[in-house]
């Protein structure tokens, strides 16, 4: 009842915004061959684009990035890198909500060939079924369901800067952007608490302003200090 | 615009489109066009672009039904939305998330003025919303799809698209609760 009620609201706050006739533009470019619809749709862009950049002051074209380190959606390490799985449990576990979020950055990721002892000296008792991976920077530990719960560097052990952590991560998912100047806070979203980056970089032609780093897990949010143990 | 969107009129118009039923365009804009421009604005936040985009998916609509039958067809159209929607940020180097006063500063006229207004974000029930939560508020409360489909639309993860649509719902009942009109 209250589903419903509520759809009705925004159904009817919603249908407030006055909708513009733009009836004769799309009939004029639909009518057109798709040749033809191609020139029109690239004269459009000639005409609006002085307007746009008039509009923004001759200030420098920006895009704000969003970066979502989903760590629940990410997919196991194995279908990442399309190394074997090793003795991971977790083969298969992994369905099409993951996110293909590691693969590009870590590249060299593989199951670690440390032996128990040492990776339970460095990050803790390794439950039944959990798996290690590493790369040439971080170790990454997976849940027997294939999930990552957390990752590690040797020299912060359990202790994660926040701020060095974000950094880290900015460095290590845009290798090719030089980072000039930067500031680091936490976001307002209780819920999924993250990490966000006021910065100026610039890669590719594009100033990105801000980066957002969202933690979704209890376990990355208890490893920065944003929830209780 | 007052609730979903009619998939059986709109699969009735693409069909009759693919079997080159000129007229069956005008019912087309006017059955969609209002749809079409809301959840654009949901992702794109401004009129100007949001108009571009309406322009855009009609293009495409009308280039896919000539070419080929179109199943289910609302998630079709919202997908096609969303995809020319991310096209027009790109092509105008533009976010959602970008600081709107930057650009408010230095209009010169009230036509301009009203023409980079972000509606969607003036109603109340989504002040408090980002862009996903609204474009996922969008597709199942108003348009009636289910989460699933709204994910994938989206190009979200089943999980993340629920915990952000799970947020975004309490926060518009907290809204309408303190309005009043919501028991």
């Amino acid at each position: 009842m209250t589903d419903d009620r509520l759809s009705e609201l925004l159904s009817r706050d919603i249908g407030t915004i006055p909708v513009p006739d733009m009836w004769d533009r799309v009939q004029q470019k639909v009518s057109a061959s798709p040749q033809t619809a191609a020139e029109n749709h690239h004269t459009y862009r000639k005409r609006t684009s002085p307007l746009i950049y008039a509009l923004i002051g001759g200030s420098a074209v920006s895009v704000t990035l969003l970066l979502l380190i989903g760590v629940a959606g990410l997919p196991q390490p194995d279908l990442l890198t399309g190394q074997p799985a090793g003795s991971s449990p977790s083969a298969g576990a992994a369905g099409s909500d993951h996110l293909p979020m590691v693969s590009a950055e870590t590249g060299s990721l593989a199951l670690s060939g440390r032996s128990t002892e040492e990776l339970e000296a460095l990050i803790g008792r390794l439950a039944e079924g959990e798996s290690v991976y590493e790369d040439s920077a971080y170790l990454y530990r997976f849940d027997s369901d294939g999930c990552l719960t957390y990752m590690l560097d040797e020299e912060s052990h359990r202790s994660i800067d926040i701020e060095e952590t974000a950094r880290r991560l900015l460095q290590r998912h845009f290798p090719d952007i030089s980072i000039e100047n930067y500031s680091i806070y936490l976001g307002e979203d209780t819920e999924h608490p993250s990490l966000c980056a006021k910065a100026e970089m610039v890669g590719e032609g594009l100033t990105i302003t801000e980066i957002k780093i969202t933690f979704y897990t209890d376990e990355w949010q208890k490893l920065l200090g944003l929830a209780e143990e | 615009m007052s609730g979903e969107l009619d998939e059986a009129r709109l699969q009735n118009c693409l069909d009759r489109i693919h079997s080159g039923d000129s007229e069956a365009l005008r019912e087309l804009y006017e059955l969609c066009a209002p749809h079409i421009y809301r959840f654009a604005l949901s992702i794109v936040k401004y009129r100007y672009l949001a108009e571009e985009v309406v322009q855009e998916t009609f293009i495409g609509l009308m280039l896919a039904c000539r070419s080929q039958r179109i199943r289910k067809p609302k998630s079709y159209l919202f997908t096609a939305v969303k995809n020319c929607a991310v096209k027009a940020l790109r092509d105008e180097h533009f976010s959602e998330r970008e600081d709107i006063s930057l650009y408010e500063n230095s209009l010169a006229s009230k036509d301009d003025t009203e023409m980079i207004g972000a509606p969607l974000e003036e109603l109340g029930a989504f002040r408090e919303l980002d862009s996903d939560q609204r474009q996922l508020v969008l597709l199942c409360k108003v348009e009636g799809l289910p989460l699933a489909q709204a994910a994938e639309i989206m190009g979200l993860p089943r999980v993340r698209a629920r915990s952000k649509y799970d947020y975004a719902i309490k926060k518009i009942k907290k809204y309408y609760e303190e309005k009043g009109e919501l028991l």
